[in-house]
Parts: structure tokens; C-alpha cells; sequence
């Protein structure tokens, strides 16, 4: 079954990108550093935060990688709304998480490659999900 | 340098944790240098020496 798990165990794992750095690049190279080669790498929301932009992702590892890691079970979250033209004022990393699922539950169905990668398992956790692409976290 | 400066309390045992939970403990030159390739390794930060210090307490 698919869990949150990573370096910092199901905590959210922060990077630092540099002004001249591709985030895809580096999320994709500690990715690879720390928990092995990645299945899927990809930006799902970004918001304000940390006196920063931060830009989220999910990264999928196949089920026999980096089993050493802590991981908890992914747990359902109500999304942080934003306002017609606002964003929302407060978003908590498992609205953040529950975002992301619901954005590759829509790439699962709609982008061949995701489609591909995706394990059975894990499209049939991503079913539950409503795709929801466009929500600005 | 002032008694406070971690650097000042010798092979005093010091512990340093990182926001994401990740500690070590030892001297002065041991936690920095862990501090500093896990900052690097793990959250592609560059840290000074400074900076981990400000972060290390006496244990």
C-alpha cells in the first residue's frame, strides 16, 4: 500500500533551490541520491511560505525502495480553498498532500506517462481521489 | 570570544537538530561537519559553520 515516507521520514521534505537551479533537477537528483532512482517526479501546487516560494512535489519510488524510511499511511484532508481571486491564508502540508493526490489522480487518467509508471496499487488508491487539477494552493 | 560562542565550550558534547528532525551530537568540529553534509545532502543548503554553532546546544 502506498505511504508518505522520505529523507525526514512522513514529515514534508524541504529543499533549497538556487536562483540559477531547474527544481525538477534537484528534486529529481536528491531523490535519486537518497531514496534511489524515481518512478515520478512532479510539481503539483506551490504556495507562499517560509518567507519563500514553495513549490511542492511528489515523488513516487517503487514499493522495494528506501524501505528502511519511515513511512505513515496517506491520510484524507479537506483542501485549503483559496478565495475567487485570493489564495488561501492558511494551508497545512496534509491539504498540501491531499492537493497532490488529487492532481496525479487526474494525470493518472489524462497523461500517458503517468498512466504507464503507476503501479496498479497505486492507481487504485489514486480511484478515491477526485481529480481536481486547476485548485491554486 | 564569549562564553556563550559554542565554539568556546572546547570537546564539550553538543547537539544540533535540524528543523526535519535529524540530530547529532559530539564536538564542536564533529556537529558541523555532519550538520553541514546534511544540510547539503539532504536539503541541497550550503550552512556555515556560524550558522550550525547558533544551532548547537551543551549537552
Amino acid at each position: 500500500m502506498p505511504e508518505l515516507a522520505g529523507p525526514c521520514g512522513p514529515e514534508p521534505w524541504y529543499l533549497e533551490v538556487g536562483a540559477d537551479e531547474d527544481p525538477v533537477e534537484v528534486v529529481g537528483r536528491l531523490a535519486r541520491n537518497l531514496l534511489g532512482p524515481p518512478l515520478l517526479v512532479h510539481s503539483t501546487s506551490w504556495r507562499r511560505a517560509r518567507g519563500s516560494v514553495i513549490l511542492s512535489f511528489i515523488v513516487v519510488i517503487g514499493d522495494a525502495q528506501a524501505a528502511e524510511l519511515a513511512g505513515v499511511p496517506i491520510a484524507r484532508a479537506q483542501l485549503a480553498r483559496s478565495g475567487a481571486t485570493e489564495a488561501a491564508t492558511s494551508i497545512a502540508a496534509v491539504q498540501v498532500i491531499e492537493h497532490g493526490l488529487r492532481h496525479l489522480s487526474w494525470l493518472a487518467q489524462d497523461d500517458p506517462i503517468v498512466r504507464t509508471v503507476l503501479s496498479d496499487e497505486w492507481k487504485g488508491v489514486l480511484a478515491g481521489y477526485v481529480p481536481e487539477p486547476f485548485q491554486h494552493l | 570570544m564569549a562564553m556563550t560562542d559554542p565554539d568556546a565550550r572546547g570537546a564539550a558534547t553538543l547537539l544540533v537538530r535540524c528543523d526535519c528532525g535529524f540530530e547529532v551530537r559530539g564536538t564542536a568540529d564533529e556537529v558541523v561537519d555532519a550538520m553541514q553534509d546534511h544540510a547539503k545532502n539532504v536539503h541541497n543548503m550550503s550552512a556555515t559553520r556560524e550558522q550550525v554553532l547558533a544551532r548547537a546546544k551543551a549537552v
